[in-house]
């Protein structure tokens, strides 16, 4: 979101620096009786004497910036999560984190790494993760046992990280028979 | 088949402190400020939208969703008002000045550049350039087994610096082990170095997608 919000805030400033700047230029020229620059006021301003607030156009330009303004206004007061889990550290000045992201590849790759497990994905929030194993194997009790081993590696890899809080661990096994 | 088991999570004692953080950030005052910024734009189309809306379904009186978006008042008052286009033009240019200044904003980051060693009125100063104490940590770590790419700067005021490293892991060694090596030894060096055995630090381990896989 940090992101968005410089590649925006970047696109916008640009704009409002260029705009502020030849609405100045615009009332200058217009005052000395010459013809528009660059920003066409003349036919903008028929074109709103011409069209009432029923019109089609009109109505649709508002639903427009209704939209995007609401999008951008919620999108702003969203609270923004915090991503980065916080290990335990025996210094008090020192802070390291590991991003849910990158945690969700540390619970993938214990799991891959238990035989019998063709694939693993895994989603991780700050109190929630979600591991799911892919097993191709016919027999049902062979599938739970492989699942118990890959939950038992994902939980050892969870806790060999000493997170500060770590998020609860949920494990689907999934038989993928070929 | 599918089987699903929960697993609580790791019990063990809850030290102080936060147990997530936000992603840092080089420039806390100018996320903060683009958030405003845009919060307010967002609000600004929000009731533009609103309110046309409103006048297009008649909310301001019946009448007045068939009148032109410009009509006449509004002409008769432009006309009648010599001062209305300088206004326009000092908007125009408090606008531009804004802009610019949120332009530039986002150039500004909290990174320090160089570390005073020593201060003496007779014998001068000794200042440690960040990039050489930032560089010998960078290749320090990138030297351990497991890590891949090691990113590292100095950030605050130059008396009072946080040291903040990016760590890229490829998955060979875990996590928590190389924080431990990381703050015993790289950290360590860093803080001999500058003479600062308090020196704060903030190490962000990444694990990418993809990468090295475990062979069985």
């Amino acid at each position: 979101m940090r992101t968005f919000d410089r590649v925006l805030a970047v696109l916008l400033a640009v704009a409002g620096s260029l705009f502020g700047v030849l609405v100045v230029v615009e009332v200058v020229v217009a005052a000395l009786e010459r013809p528009a620059v660059v920003l066409p006021h003349g036919p903008v301003a028929g074109w709103l004497r011409e069209n009432p607030w029923s019109a089609g156009i009109v109505i649709a330009i508002a639903v427009g910036l209704l939209v995007l303004g609401l999008a951008l206004l919620l999108a702003e007061l969203k609270r923004r999560r915090r991503t980065e889990l916080v290990l335990v550290s025996s210094d008090p000045a020192v802070t390291t984190t590991l991003s849910t992201r990158s945690l969700a590849r540390v619970l993938e790759r214990a799991a891959t790494a238990t035989p019998g497990v063709e694939r693993a994905e895994a989603r991780a929030r700050a109190r929630r993760a979600r591991l799911s194993v892919h097993v191709p194997v016919r027999d049902p009790a062979e599938v739970a046992r492989i699942g118990r081993e890959a939950q038992d590696n994902a939980t050892a890899a969870l806790e060999s990280l000493h997170l500060r809080a770590a998020p609860r661990l949920r494990v689907r096994t999934r038989q993928e028979a070929r | 088949m599918t089987t699903t088991e929960d697993r609580p999570a790791p019990s063990s004692p809850a030290p102080a402190g936060p147990a997530a953080l936000l992603p840092r950030t080089r420039a806390r005052g100018v996320v903060r400020a683009n958030r405003v910024v845009l919060a307010l734009v967002g609000l600004l189309m929000t009731a533009a939208g609103a309110a046309a809306l409103a006048a297009a379904f008649g909310l301001f009186g019946s009448r007045f969703s068939d009148r032109p978006v410009i009509d006449e008042p509004v002409t008769r008052f432009v006309d009648a008002s010599p001062w209305f286009w300088a206004a326009v033009a000092v908007a125009g240019g408090l606008l531009a000045l804004l802009c610019l200044w949120w332009l530039l904003a986002q150039g500004r980051s909290d990174r320090v550049a160089e570390l005073p060693l020593a201060r003496d009125a007779r014998r001068g100063h000794t200042d440690l350039d960040a990039a050489a104490l930032t560089g010998a940590v960078e290749d320090e770590v990138e030297g351990y087994r497991g890590v891949t790419r090691a990113r590292a700067g100095l950030s605050g005021a130059s008396t009072a610096p946080l040291l903040s490293l990016t760590v890229t892991l490829d998955g060979r060694v875990g996590a928590g082990e190389l924080h431990t090596r990381i703050v015993d030894s790289a950290l360590a060096h860093a803080r001999q170095a500058v003479g600062r055995p308090d020196l704060p630090a903030r190490i962000e381990l990444v694990l990418p997608r993809g990468g090295r896989r475990d062979v069985r």
